[in-house]
């Protein structure tokens, strides 16, 4: 059997993915569904239950129960995994879940990681919450901090559906990389002449913890002041003095109420740098792979960010495989890291179709990011965005729910 | 009536040696000689006002008298943790100290643009301290060292950073460069950051030297073997310790790696490669400098016995390595009068040194320079657009302008007239002060139109673009340094910045909303007749005729990939859309906060 079209199904879920990847053979349909979620603060018009009901849907075939042949979790964050909390998937059956090393269970390293983002996330979540119910300034920063950090918070459900749910019976679980069962490239189960490379992760936890000091150097500051208190005095309270009797002392060295001010803002953390590491330090944990139907290559790239990205360039080896693509999921909704600039000036090539999984949020003006919306949709690329639905070759739209790109072999 | 007392040429104020642990591991504290001035509470002197004010807890502490003759009589109060007045103390006596010899090296007096400056020992609770350009104050934190690996300290026991003599002579070094050197701010390359670590770690640690007794302590110690005197050679012991580093912040003492430069974007590991090719070869001169007195003391052998040396001999290579400190101290500060305005590179730092050094002692008799050209070489660190690095390549082009600064007689008096104020008694108690500099900025705007006049007559000889109309040039800082020469005669060298600020190629790169801006600047270095000898540029010259082109390579694109990649790596990008976002993520407070996340 012979894959004759491939068509990419990329659901309109808001700010978040879910993309199922349907290969079209003479004796039927083999189905991949990578991702399922969306963010807390980007959601669109569509509900995310009635997103999950045309999935399931779209996998059943007439007369049969609905079957998808591999679920990709890319990463843990809700704007992926969110929509496999519900109830509905326990009459899907499916053949394989793909996870990162990070949700292996036996993976010592991975598991670690896990916890420590995880543990991280809670703790700042619950003293930016706290933060952000004051006033002023620095409240406003920890809310809008608490919003990007809210997506790291662990939707239960969602995750023991990924590790444990669906119909019986029970799907087989891979985790990538995991270098001594699983080689970086493998045939597709049940699809001898579809050929993955798995890019990414990789195994290294200063690639994913962070590649930015300054940002995790946060979140070590704000858990320092949470342990701290200020409470305590630091001398002897014969040493201190009244702010009238130092006026009188030495009127020089007294400051006035808005040089007080200014200083207390240097005391304040930057709530965002540290919320932005942890969401980072998840992104790096996506599934980054290459599809290679008989030389057309589709590349998903999950929530990938600098750090990644720059692992995954920087392996010579990854240059060939990722050289002239047909369709690009745009990595991390287009965002302004989440693409790596020489994949797109140098690599992907011209005869390539991004698919943009999107929803504008206001406070987050530089997603996507222009330039990478101006490149991928410049001369012969294609973009296709979640967001606007015009009429583009190839493209199909079911309303506004869910577009369809068909590429033919 | 008896006549007056004359003022004391000195004060003399105790402090721990390096900062309270080794106070409490090795029982050194010392004493800190700096010039006598009348000081107010604070302490608050000419140059530096102490304001402790802890904003955590919205609480004054009581100001030091150092006047006071009960603190007078036993050189200042005995250094405590448990007193923030002592904390005052230390503070003022480390940063008037490091002043004084910073000055000494610049061959002009120093001041501040806005009096003095303001530093508060108490200003945050974090493993932190930086200097804020913006509201131009040094800053202190104090933390708890970490619960579980506290060092050699109590667990989850308070450290303050303004009690280490590190910490403290690396910000206001910060303050200070940034004072001769403002557009140095500006985050045009990876060496510019770099730098300023650099260049502070460097005076914090030549400024162990000029504490005799504990040079003196170390070498007994350690026979003579500076590289492994630890507490001279390392920096911010306690800092590092307290951070769960388990050792010293950084050292002076590195493995020389001529590949490390390519591969280190972050500044201070960048820093740290500067501060080991300068270092190293200090530590190289100071051998060959003492070499002579190991063969007296050795009948010729060169090997030293087991056991002590001789106290008198320890004393001799104190001497020597005192000397030497104060001869780099003078090296790396004399640069900045042949540094560029701005977009430095360590290799144009390494001119500037030897160009700046080799004016004034032409012969390198004791081969500092040659030892320190090979010390950055090993490191990776090559000027660009140099044919070798023989002396007469690295040292910048000698020009032959026809034209002569003007108004070098005013520079030359203020200087003169400051130089004749001889201590900082005379400076402050004086309203002379004042009267002074009231005189002088009447007389700035006349000196630097005519300089700009000059400029502006002959743009592209000075690395600027033509048309002047639409980017003017302006004259930044003039003034004249007197430093003694070789055949001990005091020479004069002018020096004159001048700025063109380029809105259009800022434009084309959109570069609005980053912060970074995009000028041309030339340092010029001048005789006392107004012969101008250097022009030191770094133009925006993409024109092929232009005879600038080339040097420097192609600022302005290296420029937008900098931002390219900054943005790349800038992971609050996608969330925020605040203003200056390259220049905020660069800022010294990130820098130094930075730091501590990256250090393990």
């Amino acid at each position: 059997m012979t894959v004759r079209r491939v068509r990419t199904r990329m659901y309109n879920v808001g700010f978040g993915d879910a993309f199922l990847l349907c290969l079209d053979q003479d004796g039927g349909t083999w189905r991949m569904l990578i991702d399922c979620g969306v963010h807390n603060s980007g959601h669109s018009t569509n509900q995310l239950s009635s997103v999950v009901n045309a999935i399931i849907a779209d996998a059943t075939d007439s007369g049969a129960a609905p079957r998808i042949d591999v679920v990709v979790a890319t990463h843990r964050h809700l704007d992926h995994v969110s929509g496999f909390e519900y109830v509905q998937w326990d009459t899907v059956s499916v053949g394989e879940v793909w996870m990162p090393f990070t949700e292996n269970p036996t993976d010592d390293l991975g598991r670690s990681i896990k916890e420590e983002q995880a543990r991280k996330a809670e703790r700042l979540h619950k003293h930016l919450k706290r933060l952000a119910a004051r006033r002023g300034a620095a409240a406003r920063s920890a809310r809008a901090a608490v919003t990007v950090l809210e997506n790291n918070l662990t939707n239960a459900a969602a995750m023991a559906r990924l590790h444990g749910g669906f119909a019986a019976p029970a799907a087989k679980r891979r985790y990538f990389p995991n270098p001594s069962i699983e080689p970086t490239t493998f045939q597709l189960p049940g699809l001898p002449e579809v050929t993955v490379h798995m890019l990414g992760p990789v195994r290294d936890r200063a690639v994913i913890a962070s590649m930015d000091p300054t940002g995790d150097h946060w979140v070590r500051q704000l858990e320092h002041q949470m342990q701290s208190g200020s409470s305590d005095d630091l001398f002897a309270g014969a040493f201190s003095i009244g702010p009238d009797a130092l006026r009188q002392l030495s009127p020089d060295l007294y400051l006035t109420q808005a040089e007080r001010a200014e200083l207390e803002v240097d005391n304040n953390v930057d709530a965002m740098a540290a919320a932005a590491s942890i969401e980072k330090a998840a992104n790096n944990t996506s599934l980054v792979f290459v599809l290679d139907i008989g030389g057309t290559k589709l590349l998903f790239p999950g929530d990938a960010q600098w750090g990644l990205w720059e692992a995954i360039m920087a392996d010579t080896k990854n240059e060939q495989i990722l050289t002239d693509t047909r369709l690009y999921k745009v990595g991390h909704h287009g965002s302004p890291n989440g693409t790596h600039k020489r994949y797109v000036t140098d690599l992907m090539g011209t005869n390539v179709t991004s698919l943009m999984s999107f929803h504008p949020v206001s406070q987050w003006k530089s997603i996507p990011s222009p330039n990478l919306v101006d490149a991928l949709s410049q001369t012969t690329r294609t973009l296709v965005r979640s967001d606007k639905q015009p009429p583009q070759a190839h493209v199909k739209w079911q309303g506004s729910l869910v577009a369809e790109y068909t590429l033919t072999l | 009536m008896a006549p007056e007392i004359t003022m004391p040429a000195r004060r003399s104020l105790r402090a721990y040696a390096y900062d309270p642990l080794r106070a409490d591991l090795e029982g050194t504290t010392t004493t800190v000689s700096v010039p006598y001035e009348p000081v107010g509470l604070g302490p608050a002197g000419s140059l530096i006002k102490v304001v402790d004010y802890d904003p955590v807890r919205e609480v004054w502490y009581a100001p030091v008298d150092l006047d006071d003759p009960l603190v007078l009589a036993q050189d200042g109060l005995m250094p405590s943790e448990a007193d923030p007045r002592s904390h005052q103390q230390m503070v003022y006596a480390v940063a008037t100290s490091l002043l004084e010899h910073f000055e000494a090296a610049l061959g002009r007096r120093f001041r501040f643009t806005r009096g003095p400056m303001e530093i508060l020992p108490h200003a945050f609770y974090e493993d932190n301290a930086y200097y804020d350009p913006e509201s131009r104050r040094v800053l202190f934190g104090y933390f708890r060292a970490d619960r579980k690996h506290p060092g050699a300290m109590l667990p989850g026991q308070m450290v303050f950073t303004c009690l280490s003599h590190d910490v403290v002579a690396h910000e206001l070094t910060h303050a200070i460069v940034d004072r001769l050197r403002p557009h140095l701010n500006d985050e045009t390359n990876l060496d510019v950051a770099a730098f300023h670590e650099a260049f502070a770690d460097l005076m914090a640690l030549f400024h162990h030297f000029t504490l005799p007794d504990l040079v003196r302590r170390e070498l007994a110690r350690t026979r003579g073997d500076l590289s492994t005197a630890a507490p001279l050679v390392e920096f911010a012991r306690q800092f590092g310790e307290a951070s769960a580093i388990g050792s010293a912040l950084r050292s002076g003492i590195d493995r020389p790696d001529p590949d490390a430069l390519a591969r280190t974007s972050e500044c201070h590991d960048r820093g740290a490669i500067l501060v080991g090719a300068v270092f190293g070869a200090f530590i190289t001169t100071y051998e060959i400098r003492i070499a002579d007195l190991i063969r007296i003391a050795t009948s010729g052998t060169g090997e030293l016995p087991r056991g002590h040396l001789h106290p008198d001999l320890v004393a001799r290579i104190a001497d020597e390595a005192v000397a030497n400190a104060k001869r780099f101290m003078t090296i790396c500060v004399r640069a900045f009068d042949y540094m560029p305005v701005l977009d430095l590179t360590f290799g144009d730092f390494l001119r500037a040194m030897v160009t700046a050094d080799r004016t004034l002692f032409p012969d390198d008799k004791a081969r500092v320079r040659a030892v320190l050209v090979e010390s950055f070489r090993q490191r990776g660190i090559y000027p660009e657009n140099v044919a070798s690095l023989a002396e007469g390549n690295l040292t910048w082009p000698q020009v032959d302008h026809r034209e002569r600064l003007p108004q070098v007689d005013a520079m030359i008096r203020w200087t003169a007239e400051d130089s004749d104020l001889s201590t900082r008694a005379n400076r402050l108690t004086s309203r002379q002060n004042d009267r002074l500099l009231a005189i002088r900025r009447a007389e700035l705007p006349r000196v630097a139109r005519s300089i700009q006049r000059l400029i502006s007559g002959a743009p592209v000889k000075f690395g600027f673009h033509p048309n002047t109309r639409r980017f003017p040039i302006s004259i930044q800082r003039f003034h004249a340094s007197f430093r003694p020469n070789q055949d001990g005669q005091s020479r004069a060298d002018i020096v004159v910045d001048a700025l063109q600020k380029r809105p259009d190629l800022m434009a084309r790169a959109e570069l609005d909303g980053t912060g970074i801006e995009v000028w041309a600047g030339t340092t010029i270095v001048a005789d006392a007749l107004g012969r101008i000898r250097h022009v030191i540029t770094k133009p925006l010259a993409r024109d092929a005729n232009h005879p600038f082109r080339g040097v420097g390579g192609d600022r302005f694109a290296n420029i937008c990939e900098l931002v390219e990649t900054a943005d790349a790596m800038d992971l609050t990008r996608a969330w925020t859309n605040a203003p200056d976002r390259i220049t905020r993520a660069y800022s010294f407070a990130v820098l130094h906060r930075g730091r501590r996340g990256g250090a393990r």
